[in-house]
């Protein structure tokens, strides 16, 4: 058997989607093309607002009434969810539409209570906030059918005797050839296939087979199978400018436990967000957050762009809000024996995160060295392996005491003799210089305009040890080796 | 422009500010000086799994630590969950802060108030594995210090003070050394503070470094330097730990 999901008012669900107070105040879609009424709820049918109804015509009739565009981004989330919810009840799903999926029943389920089977998938369905319809069939293109027929669940289990009733603008939506047919005298299902089929097929063409097919009601046609997506998203659009990061710690909240559920369902893991607002000048905020260790836990991902957003400042205000999760396969690693790991690498991610907007995001992390001679030359990476493993690097010989840098330098007035330092002068440094070793001489990027060099010098003063630096003829105290206080 | 931290009324139509997850919003970092966050319990399993691989590093330590000579453990210089206090000329106290800082298979971090850590002189290998916190206040220090206690992630942190000014030190409040006391305590990490003089008064273990050294001494390999370094240990208020943790020569 298949069964296959509807989602009735499809639009409309999309764009009321984290508003679900607004399905008890008249609400409609509007398709932007012909400025009419393409869905409407319930209040709305109330107030006389019916679909193709110029968009003027049915504020005029209800002037509450709440008008919405259709939102590529909220459906296409829709989607997803629907698709994910489906694969939670069979492996074979076909996104047959964007509102239409169909779910492959055969030899997965031994259950002969179909009803009982889509009573489950429909509250499920329900939990998530979908309104839905569920019809189970023997094929694809009947299930599909009862799906849009019925309010609830609907069995068929004899195609004929359910077909037969039908009208025949379930078959096509050729206005022609319903007029046709209409003119033939034939207004159902059963009566069309009363018909000669080789004549029909000659007299209307190709359109003619496909309905004949459907209204068949045998044909088992292959599933086109649903890929699972790469990247799960979720997005809101604000009515006004947002003033506080109340609403959108709120909305991402929602967000990341619906998207964390659908990670779930699927047995995927999240390993990159990105977290997009949409400013109030037309231009658009967006970071990328690395999950240190991927991982599907909604308080994880949540935590970390709680973290953010507290410290995040905007040229504008924000008036949307989007979330994308990269998923990939949970990786699958032993501990090492003969190495650490970090104990919780997400955990240790959100520290690294809070450290950082306390001095600067740039300046926690992990030293990576530059690819140049010059002294003093490091970045910080953000992240490195989580797995402290040595790499079995010969041992470079370590020479002499380690040096305390001054950053900046402090500039330094120095007394030389025969070019070597005999007296210094600077806020760190001061004295009679007693010893010194050097110079010391450095230089790289002579090709380009970056070209560097400096002479340094090892000195020894009355209270300690210190390194200095000449740079284009201006002395530098670069640090200290020893200070005796 | 700033998002105002302020619980005011939400600007999405219907949405109740009672929704709002039940964290503080704009908390961020717990304030300095305050006391009583619980730290996260470590899993059982994760803490059964560390002491393997710790035995298996007693038994088998040239299986652990690759080409590096081993580690005599007598020669711990900080001791995990005591918070131990470096202390003397620089020179002394940087040479220990690297003997302590650099372990084999390990991760550490150095929480530099003054920016004045020098990465070269660090094995390149052990730089992917060493956390640099580059502070330009004293405060943003303490406070990093907190976080990673906290995190218990790292079995190793160093805060350098010893380019901060002596004042600036005594207004650090002495509950501060105390609440980090009580985090080593509770984490098992090792917390190293290196100072110019001895000002932290709730160090169980104080290592002053008592050598001096001249220029020349710039010339000769560290490992010598190391040799003739001369340290004294003082543990107060609590008893000497076993040989496994012990001071330096």
């Amino acid at each position: 058997m298949y069964a296959a999901v509807h989602l009735p008012t499809f639009h409309l669900q999309a764009a009321l989607r984290w508003r679900e107070e607004l399905w008890a105040v008249p609400a409609a879609v509007v398709d932007t093309q012909d400025g009419c009424i393409c869905e409407r709820n319930l209040p709305a049918a109330a107030r006389d607002i019916s679909v193709g109804m110029p968009v003027a015509l049915a504020l005029a009739r209800c002037a509450e009434l709440k008008v919405f565009s259709i939102f590529p981004a909220k459906e296409a989330a829709l989607s997803g969810l629907l698709q994910d919810i489906a694969l939670s009840h069979s492996p074979f799903v076909e996104a047959t539409q964007p509102d239409v999926v169909v779910l492959d029943w055969r030899g997965v389920l031994h259950q002969i209570d179909w009803h009982t089977q889509g009573d489950h998938l429909l509250k499920d369905l329900q939990a998530s906030g979908l309104k839905a319809t569920v019809g189970v069939a023997p094929t694809p293109d009947v299930a599909i059918l009862a799906a849009h027929e019925t309010d609830a669940v609907s069995v068929v289990r004899d195609r004929g005797e359910y077909l037969g009733p039908l009208p025949l603008s379930h078959l096509t939506s050729d206005e022609r050839m319903l007029s046709v047919l209409e003119d033939w005298g034939i207004h159902t299902i059963g009566q069309f296939l009363r018909l000669p089929k080789a004549d029909v097929i000659a007299r209307l063409g190709a359109g003619a087979e496909e309905m004949w097919r459907v209204a068949n009601g045998r044909t088992q046609r292959p599933l086109k199978l649903v890929a699972p997506p790469e990247v799960y998203r979720e997005a809101f659009d604000f009515e006004h400018v947002v003033e506080t990061t109340a609403p959108l710690l709120f909305l991402l909240r929602r967000f990341v436990d619906q998207l964390s559920s659908r990670l779930q369902v699927r047995y995927v893991v999240a390993s990159q967000m990105t977290l997009r607002l949409p400013l109030d000048d037309g231009e658009a905020y967006e970071r990328v957050f690395s999950i240190p260790e991927p991982t599907s836990e909604a308080d994880v991902m949540f935590r970390t762009l709680e973290t953010h957003l507290d410290q995040l400042t905007l040229p504008q205000q924000p008036v949307g809000l989007s979330l994308e999760i990269e998923a990939m396969e949970p990786t699958r690693q032993q501990f090492g024996l003969f190495g650490t790991r970090l104990r919780d690498p997400n955990r240790f991610g959100h520290t690294l995160a809070r450290i950082g907007t306390l001095v600067g995001v740039r300046e926690v992390g992990f030293p990576v060295p530059e690819d140049t001679h010059k002294p003093d030359s490091y970045q910080l990476a953000p992240r490195v392996a989580w797995n402290a493993e040595e790499t079995g690097e010969p041992n470079r010989e370590w020479l002499g005491l380690p040096l305390q840098r001054c950053r900046p330098a402090i500039a330094a007035t120095v007394e030389t003799r025969h070019s070597c330092p005999v007296r210094i002068s600077s806020s760190l440094a001061d004295g009679r210089i007693t010893e010194a070793l050097g110079p010391y001489r450095l230089s790289g990027h002579w090709w380009d305009p970056a070209a560097w060099q400096q002479e340094e010098w090892d000195i020894a003063l009355g209270d300690g040890l210190y390194r200095i630096a000449r740079r284009d003829n201006q002395w530098w105290v670069e640090g200290c080796y020893e200070r005796v206080c | 422009m700033e998002l105002a931290r302020t619980a005011r009324e939400p600007t999405v139509e219907g949405m109740d500010a009672a929704k709002v997850p039940a964290r503080s919003l704009g908390a961020g970092t717990p304030p300095f000086g305050e006391e009583g966050e619980n730290c996260n319990p470590l899993s059982e399993k994760i803490i059964r799994f560390e002491q393997l691989r710790g035995m298996l590093a007693e038994k088998f330590p040239a299986a652990t630590q690759g080409l590096q000579a081993p580690k005599p453990v007598e020669r711990a210089a900080i001791p995990a969950g005591i918070l131990t206090e470096i202390t003397g000329p620089s020179g002394g106290v940087g040479l220990l802060m690297l003997d302590a800082l650099i372990a084999p298979s390990a991760f550490a971090a150095v929480v530099d108030a003054s920016d004045s850590f020098d990465p070269s002189d660090v094995p390149e290998d052990f730089l992917s594995r060493l956390l640099w916190v580059r502070c330009e206040k004293l405060t943003g220090a303490i406070q990093a210090v907190d976080l990673l206690l906290r995190d218990g992630n790292l079995p190793m942190v160093l805060l350098d003070l010893r380019m901060v000014a002596a004042k600036e030190l005594r207004s650090v409040p002495a509950s501060t050394w105390h609440r980090f006391q009580r985090l080593l305590e509770q984490q098992g990490t090792a917390l190293g503070i290196c100072t110019a003089r001895p000002c932290i008064s709730a160090a169980r273990l104080r290592v002053h470094a008592r050598s001096q050294w001249t220029l020349r001494d710039l010339l000769r390999p560290r490992e010598e330097l190391m040799a003739e370094l001369r340290s004294e240990s003082q543990y107060r208020g609590v008893a000497a730990p076993d040989e496994r943790a012990l001071h330096i020569a």
